[in-house]
């Protein structure tokens, strides 16, 4: 699936674990122990890491009902802005709501097929 | 909705790019250590804003139980472990049981009459076969002396505004050498443990710890709050005897700090003052130190023995200390840049805007394969997406959502 030189998107380094990482990246680049490029390369390989596990090792589906307040549709990219939202797990049977989520999705076709 | 899966699954994405970066690293040129510690850094951020239960944190349940267990044997007075031992002691000593309300009352062979019947435990302590090498008369009655000096003293200094305190004072030491004799049993072990040694002369207060009364259950609960309330008792006064400590040190002296002038007098110091005492002393002591270049260059010595000189002039009389000037000086930035600053800079204008698009906290970040609408019913299909809502994050393969707009 991930052949070599694939682009991978970038839209997971937003999320937590994303960011978990990026912070690290950072200081240890302030604190001289790592060159800027070299981090680069680091996040590179977090784009192809959680996009391929992400594809592989998750089975879990879920559900979710809301009210839309923002949808935007630019580059491909869809955001929307929900309210009052519930997320149901489709075999766990937990619902988890919340006030307010962003969701921003991209294409899962390859870019350039459309 | 659970998210049991998150931690393994954050794990693998974790294990896959230090795979991976161990070749850049090495390209670069880079210690593999620093890898590590982006690992480390990283697994440590995760666990920090506890998304999920990760793999490499420590398992939770070891860390109640020595919390738990630690105060217990604090807590365990005499109440709890003597009843327990209580029939074994019994007939282990030569001496026959005696009505607990006796213990009380007894009169004591070599007590010291204080008039006070809390201290009538107090020979308990004298009999004690660890401290026969203190008489009981002169530990009882160097106690009553030195109490009725500290008496004296504060008529003499006060007159009647010393009463609450004189009070206080014929309270104290009474307190004190009951719960060296309470307490007593349940540090010293020995007497407890191997009771047969002791047959010639069984330590008074373990009969009478042994049989406790109601009474005698409430006395010592007063006690313990007296206990905690003694650190913050008047002035001068003597802290609270160490439970670990040997009773030794009831010797009479009752802890009001003397002076002794250039003439030979005597001067009571009261907490004010023994604290400037001390301070000036702690001062004294650090510029010593200061002086002596420990953590100086050489070159700078010289310059900085006058300077460790001035700065500490106004710390050696108590004053504010050099930090105070610190904190100015950082205070008068703040307010210099408020003085530049316009309100157009001012953060917080921005922080509605950034408000509409925030990043942080609840967001999903997936792909999607359909979006539909329906005048305004949406419906979409999404998937290999990560979501964080309410602290916790989720993965998903799949997701359908339906809203309207």
């Amino acid at each position: 699936m991930a052949a070599a030189g694939q682009n991978f998107y970038e839209l997971y380094r937003r999320s937590s674990i994303g960011a978990a990482l990026t912070d690290t990246l950072d200081d240890l680049i302030t604190s001289n122990h790592l060159d800027p490029q070299l981090a680069m390369k680091i996040l590179a390989n977090f784009d192809r890491a959680i996009t391929e596990v992400l594809q592989e090792k998750v089975r879990s589906r879920l559900s979710f009902k809301g009210s839309l307040h923002t949808y935007r549709f630019c580059d491909e990219v869809w955001t929307f802005q929900l309210k009052n939202i519930t997320f149901k797990m489709e075999n766990g049977g937990q619902v988890v709501s919340a006030n307010k989520v962003k969701i921003v999705a991209c294409t899962a076709k390859p870019t350039g097929t459309t | 909705m659970s998210n049991a899966n998150v931690g393994n699954i954050y794990n693998t994405i974790i294990q896959d790019v230090m795979e991976a970066s161990r070749v850049d690293f090495e390209e670069g040129g880079i210690e593999e250590s620093v890898l590590e510690e982006l690992k480390k850094g990283w697994q440590k951020r995760l666990t920090q804003q506890q998304l999920a239960v990760f793999p490499w944190d420590p398992k939770p349940e070891p860390i109640p139980t020595p919390a738990a267990s630690a105060p217990a044997p604090q807590l365990v007075p005499v109440q709890v472990q003597t009843p327990t031992q209580a029939p074994h002691n019994g007939a282990a000593y030569s001496q026959p049981q005696q009505p607990a309300a006796l213990g009380l009352t007894m009169p004591m062979p070599g007590g010291h009459p204080t008039g006070n019947t809390y201290i009538k435990s107090e020979p308990g302590v004298k009999i004690e076969p660890g401290l026969e090498g203190t008489p009981a008369m002169s530990q009882g009655a160097g106690q009553a002396i030195a109490q009725e000096r500290v008496i004296a003293q504060l008529q003499n200094q006060y007159g009647e505004r010393a009463a609450a305190s004189i009070n206080k004072v014929r309270r104290q030491p009474v307190n004190a050498t009951q719960q060296q004799g309470q307490q007593r049993p349940v540090n010293q072990s020995m007497p407890q443990q191997y009771p047969g040694q002791y047959q010639g002369s069984p330590p008074q207060q373990n009969r009478q710890a042994m049989y406790p009364t109601p009474q005698q259950q409430q006395q010592q609960q007063i006690q313990q709050q007296q206990q905690q309330q003694r650190p913050q008792m008047a002035n001068g006064q003597r802290p609270p005897p160490s439970q670990q400590d040997g009773a030794g040190d009831a010797d009479g002296h009752v802890g009001v700090l003397y002076r002794q002038g250039a003439a030979g007098e005597n001067t009571e110091m009261g907490r004010i003052e023994i604290d400037q005492l001390l301070h000036a002393q702690i001062a004294a002591r650090a510029k010593a130190m200061e002086g002596g270049g420990v953590m100086v260059p050489l070159k700078k010595r010289s310059c900085k023995n006058k300077a460790v000189s001035h700065h500490s002039k106004p710390a050696g009389s108590g004053g504010p200390s050099r930090f105070d000037g610190l904190d100015d000086d950082l205070k008068e930035e703040e307010e210099d840049e408020d003085a530049i600053n316009s309100d157009l800079d001012d953060p917080e204008d921005n922080y509605e805007e950034d408000d509409e698009d925030d990043d942080a906290g609840e967001i999903m970040l997936c792909m999607y394969d359909k979006v539909q609408r329906v005048k305004n019913k949406w419906k979409c299909v999404l998937k290999d997406g990560v979501l964080n809502v309410n602290g916790k994050d989720y993965v998903f393969h799949k997701a359908t959502g339906e809203y309207e707009w």
